[in-house]
């Protein structure tokens, strides 16, 4: 038990340093959604990236937070300060319409959440710590 | 390992999430895969693909085996999802070819889901840890550090 308890422990420090962030969608949807992060000594979400696009049965992963830089790249000329793989992921922020939806720790309040797609679909999104990864399942 | 397994699986129902394979290199090397997969025409492990580049402190992701077929292919094989994720699934990974080693889901076909050997030589006396990770009983990550 007490195993245990260190092992969910260690996952409550997780998301810090050397975390990556993978995107699963096995929606039939394609997904548009923005990443929030934070540098490491930054606050929550004071990083928001441009729009990134993940087609139906699509993924995205990132191994740090400044890969983001790369694709689909930060809002207003944002970037991480110091070591990227220091950097925290936030949250994901999906908009569709009148239909927003953030999930995740940070500025997010939701590890899980539903927002309608594209298709006019719900699509659900689940936020989970995995090891010392972020995984995000986007599924109808 | 196996602990942080248990407690990974236990953050993680499942319910909803569908199988993909992510792959993680923290290392300041490149890392090459071979994954190992099967499906409703190839057995465990059946599925060996081309090999995989994943560049220093980048990843990879596949949601589906599908994904493989074109690049890096598999070898001589063509993958189908037929069947969903009760049928086809992740079963392995070979790293570094002769440098490297076998990991996977312990229930497949490799015995071990940690292995640590020196690099590939790109920096002279370090050592590289891969792990396997079934998130659950289709996803799963594969995780390379220095």
């Amino acid at each position: 038990m007490r195993k245990l308890f260190t092992a969910a422990l260690l996952f409550l420090l997780a998301p810090a340093a050397r975390a990556a962030l993978f995107i699963n969608n096995t929606s039939k949807c394609t997904v548009q959604v923005r990443v929030y992060a934070h540098s490491e000594k930054g606050k929550a979400c004071e990083l928001e990236s441009k729009i990134m696009t993940i087609p139906s049965m699509g993924t995205m992963a990132f191994n740090n937070a400044g890969q983001v830089a790369e694709n689909p790249g930060w809002e207003k000329g944002m970037t991480v300060a110091g070591d990227p793989k220091a950097a925290v992921w936030d949250a994901l922020g999906f908009h569709n319409g009148t239909s927003t939806l953030k999930v995740g720790t940070g500025c997010a309040t939701v590890t899980t959440g539903v927002v309608k797609d594209a298709c006019g679909a719900d699509l659900n999104v689940k936020w989970t710590i995995a090891g010392r990864n972020i995984l995000v399942e986007l599924y109808n | 390992m196996k602990k942080m397994i248990l407690a990974a699986s236990l953050l993680v129902p499942g319910a909803g999430a569908e199988a993909a394979l992510f792959i993680n290199n923290n290392t300041d090397c490149t890392v090459y895969v071979q994954v190992y997969a099967h499906d409703l025409n190839h057995g465990t492990c059946g599925l060996i693909s081309g090999r995989v580049t994943v560049l220093p402190n980048s990843s990879a992701a596949f949601n589906n085996v599908t994904n493989l077929n074109t690049t890096p292919g598999w070898l001589g094989q063509t993958a189908v999802t037929t069947g969903g994720t009760t049928v086809w699934g992740w079963d392995g990974a070979a790293f570094n070819g002769s440098l490297g080693g076998l990991i996977g889901n312990t229930t497949a076909c490799f015995s071990t889901d940690v292995l640590t050997v020196p690099d590939n030589g790109c920096v002279p006396s370090a050592s590289v840890t891969a792990t396997w990770t079934s998130i659950n009983s289709t996803t799963a990550i594969v995780e390379f550090t220095p």
